[in-house]
């Protein structure tokens, strides 16, 4: 009996240090990393979400051209997110002059898909609406045109601001931008890709069509990049040319920034 | 008991001799109030932070890294800077992140999570204090004082330096448990006034585990006042000085294996004391919601969470005093004693702090290694292990005075601080050895019959692994 | 002054605490005052300058028996809301108890107020009384004192309480036969 109560202690201390250990290398390893390199959390707003899930229901889209405001999206809701106006068009069908869904009421519940008698509505997988990447996007009125413009979180504020303005007493400049990023015409609410599909010929037609803007995307990015480039090589020289200039008017040192 | 001596000193400043007793309280304050909050208090508000990034780190995330200071510093240059417009502030408060070092301590405050501490204490305080409708009125209100002076009056005996105790307890290893033993009242109080059967059985469950812990604490303590014959902490941190330049090996628990034993069993018993895991059977939230202080909210809870962390640091901070030479440091004194006077203080305080802050990330530590055990496992894990494990080495303790008396080894040591001449049990390097090779050579000769009689594999699991 | 307020602050915590525990009807409550009257004794042993006994009756009255007492107050059934009504009996038990008190208490202060001038000369002289009160050599003292000569009166007040606690448990256990399954 006590030779048993010796070996529950010993087997006791045993498994305790065997865990201590574990927890211990885990600790170092996880301190050693590079910045937490070690770490398996992903920190979203810094570190962008690569891995999103296929059947993620992310922001709604809908198609403003098959909407036909039944308001069927609206009585479906459980939190009120959806406001609309309608108007008929030349062939007498109803189509949507104004469709905004308020991205902050909506719980990503999916029930207003369902509800949806022409399949207008669907879910994207695209889930970001953090005011300060490019949220902007989604939350007015954009032509297709207008949608791969990326907006900064002063554009975001700035076209919030002109919107709510009534258009005539903006000034033309302003009108040109707000222009330039709304079009009062354009799609309502539109997400990046339209990937809402419920069988196997939508999933594969909204693959393909992922895989196209994909394509289309990076071109663009690409572009983009070189375009920054060559304007970032041409402000540097200009600064450049700007600091020779002020320098014999006594700032030597071009300002006290380390 | 009487009051320490620098509360004596502070008092006799203010009032002369024979100080008035607003004098001594004044003296009090600064000796005992002032450095629990300058030491206790900003530990145990870390010791969450702590334990949330070591956390985080044994289970690769990264832990609190995102409120920064830079919400404070933004504070600061709008009210400094009032009178200017926004955009102007904005331009300052860039101006100060790009500062040589600052921004990148900001930064690192960030990344380590300091600004949490700051959050979570701001919303702590600003938090409704919520008393629900069938609480027992004033027991609940009460309960979180009653736990947070159950972890406070302790650190009153705790010697921080040579002349930094607030009370000179003659009894002071006894008086430690005595004052910490008004948190179980907290709790129980805490259990009964919620009105909640949740609260209820986390305060039973507390109180069973703690009114059984505390005989192995007791039994650990009473090892070294065996040891050192003093029950009094400043005399046992004197006990433990050998006077050499390795003084560390001076300290209890590198004095006897049984004194070793003795340390690890203070320390686990000390653990369930201030239900942390493995043993926080009270609050455990798989089974009972949050335990004793389900029904708590605001600052109240934040009492109670307080008093954890304390009394984490007091089992730190007693485990040192008793067994790691308390405030001395491990390469000698004389460097230190050759200082003056308060900056002797601080760097004996500062080596306590260093030593039961050690002690907290180790309980931090296990915390995040072991599972909860289960009720009954506690319990027998205490009367069936720790209980007898600590007769077994105070018998063997006291078969090594007994030996090592009669083998000559008690010396008078060498004065140290305010105690002259005090008995020690001054081994020489053989009998040193002798102490440790022969109970350590018994007890691996025991394990390992032990392992050969009962340590195999149980058939089950041989089966399951093909005899692996 | 201070020393004296103090004084008289213990003494009327002790006393309120006892009033307390013996008249509040919730029966958690009483225990609770039961233990401010613990402390306020507490409180007087270090008025007497024995620091071991007041640590010794917070850890044993306070730290022990009030726990236990209120865990078996927790563990009674349907104490929450029920209301202690004090027998006929109890109470006149009760008063006679109270006025027993009172005698011995009189009698006690008149004894205390006669011999206080003797104790304060005895007092006075170096070495007359033993130095069992104070602190540290005195808690060695009455250390010695139970591992010494009362070695034997110790070890059995300890068995008494031992034999009387497993009593307790053999009393309340209920009687069932063990399963056999569980062992092996």
């Amino acid at each position: 009996m006590i030779l048993a109560w010796v070996n529950g202690i010993y087997e006791g201390v045993d498994a305790f240090l065997t865990g201590m250990g574990t927890t211990a290398r885990f600790l170092v390893e996880n301190v050693r990393g590079q910045g937490g390199a070690t770490a398996v959390t992903r920190q979203y707003p810094q570190q962008p979400a690569e891995i999103v899930g296929e059947r993620v229901r992310g922001h709604l889209f809908n198609k403003a051209d098959i909407c036909i405001v039944c308001h069927a999206c609206d009585k479906a809701c459980p939190v009120d997110c959806f406001s609309m106006d309608g108007e008929r068009d030349a062939n007498n069908k109803m189509r949507a002059s104004r469709f905004d869904i308020d991205l902050s009421k909506c719980i990503y519940c999916g029930l207003c898909v369902r509800a949806c008698p022409t399949d207008s509505l669907s879910m994207t997988t695209g889930f970001e609406i953090d005011p300060h990447t490019d949220a902007g996007r989604y939350l007015f009125r954009r032509n297709t045109g207008q949608l791969d413009r990326k907006l900064d979180a002063p554009d975001v504020v700035r076209m919030a601001q002109l919107a709510n303005q009534p258009r005539e007493s903006l000034s033309a400049e302003d009108r040109a931008w707000l222009d330039s990023v709304v079009d009062p015409a354009g799609e309502h609410l539109i997400g990046m890709y339209g990937l809402g599909y419920f069988t196997p010929e939508e999933k594969a037609k909204a693959d393909a069509e992922r895989e196209r803007k994909k394509k289309e995307k990076e071109a663009a990015a690409a572009a983009a990049k070189a375009a920054k480039a060559a304007l970032e090589k041409a402000a540097a020289e200009k600064a450049l040319a700007a600091k020779e200039a002020a320098t014999p008017a006594g700032r030597p040192d071009g300002g006290n920034a380390p | 008991m009487e009051f320490g001596p620098a509360v004596n000193t502070i008092a006799t400043w203010i009032s002369g001799p024979d100080p008035s007793w607003w004098a001594v309280g004044i003296g009090l304050v600064a000796v005992w109030v002032i450095p629990v909050l300058a030491i206790v208090f900003p530990v145990a508000a870390v010791g969450q932070i702590i334990e949330r990034k070591v956390a985080a780190a044994m289970q690769r995330r990264h832990g609190p890294n995102t409120v920064g200071m830079d919400g404070i510093l933004r504070l600061v240059v709008r009210l400094a800077f009032f009178f200017l417009p926004r955009a102007a502030q904005d331009r300052i408060q860039a101006r100060i992140t790009a500062l040589p070092g600052v921004g990148w301590t900001l930064g690192l405050l960030q990344r380590s999570g300091l600004g949490q501490l700051a959050a979570d204490g701001v919303k702590m305080i600003g938090k409704e204090d919520i008393v629900p409708a069938g609480t027992d009125g004033l027991v609940f209100r009460a309960a979180p004082y009653l736990a947070l002076v159950g972890a406070f009056l302790p650190f009153a005996a705790i010697p921080f330096a040579q002349n930094l105790v607030a009370l000179e307890v003659p009894v002071g290893a006894l008086y430690v448990v005595a004052a910490s033993g008004f948190t179980v009242v907290g709790l129980l109080m805490a259990g009964w006034g919620s009105g909640n059967k949740f609260s209820l059985l986390g305060g039973m469950r507390a109180v069973a585990q703690v009114v059984s812990y505390e005989i192995p604490v007791g039994l650990a303590i009473a090892g070294v006042v065996l040891w050192c014959g003093t029950m009094d902490l400043h005399q046992i941190v004197a006990h433990q000085y050998n006077g050499q330049w390795y003084s560390f090996l001076g300290w209890n628990i590198f004095q006897s294996p049984f004194l070793a034993l003795l340390a690890c069993l203070l320390f686990f018993a000390g653990l369930a004391e201030c239900q942390r895991t493995p043993f926080d059977m009270a609050e455990a939230e798989s089974e009972l919601v949050s335990g004793f202080n389900t029904e708590y909210s605001g600052l109240r809870w934040g009492m109670f969470a307080m008093a954890e962390y304390s009394e984490m640091i007091l089992v730190g901070a007693l485990v040192s005093t008793l067994f790691l030479g308390g405030y001395q440091s491990p390469i000698g004194e004389p460097w230190i004693m050759s200082l003056p006077g308060w900056l002797e203080t601080i760097i004996h305080a500062g080596i306590l702090l260093v030593k039961f802050t050690l002690g907290v990330v180790l309980m931090v530590w296990i915390r995040w290694t072991l599972p909860r055990f289960r009720v009954d496992q506690v319990m027998r894990l205490c009367w069936l292990t720790l209980v007898p494990l600590c007769l077994l080495s105070l018998f063997g303790l006291a078969l090594t005075m007994l030996l090592g008396g009669l083998a000559g080894g008690v010396h008078t040591g060498p004065a140290y601080g305010r105690i002259p001449g005090m008995q020690h049990i001054n081994l020489d390097a053989l009998g040193w050895l002798v102490t440790w090779v022969v109970p350590v050579g018994f007890a691996a000769v025991l394990v390992a019959v032990a392992r050969r009689r009962h340590g195999q594999m149980h058939p089950a699991l041989k089966q399951l692994t093909g005899g692996a | 002054m201070i020393e004296t307020a103090l004084f008289w602050t213990c003494c009327l915590t002790a006393m309120a605490g006892a009033l307390g525990a013996a008249t509040v009807r919730n029966l958690f409550h009483a225990a609770l005052l039961l233990g401010i009257c613990l402390a306020g004794v507490a409180g007087l042993y270090l008025f007497l300058e024995a620091s071991y006994l007041a640590c010794v009756q917070v850890v044993v009255y306070i730290g022990g028996v009030l726990i236990l007492v209120l865990f078996a107050t927790l563990f009674s059934a349907d104490i929450m809301g029920a209301v202690q009504r004090t027998p006929i009996w109890l109470r006149v038990a009760g008063l006679a108890g109270a006025a027993l008190a009172a005698i011995v208490a009189g009698r006690l202060a008149q004894t205390a107020i006669a011999h206080a001038a003797d104790l304060q000369q005895v007092r006075s002289q170096p070495g007359a009384l033993p130095d069992v009160i104070d602190g540290g050599p005195g808690s060695r003292v009455i250390g010695d004192l139970l591992v010494g000569g009362w070695l034997v009166p110790f070890l059995v007040a300890g068995m008494l309480l031992t034999a009387t606690l497993v009593g307790a448990v053999c009393i309340v256990r209920r009687h069932r036969r063990p399963p056999e399954a569980q062992r092996g």
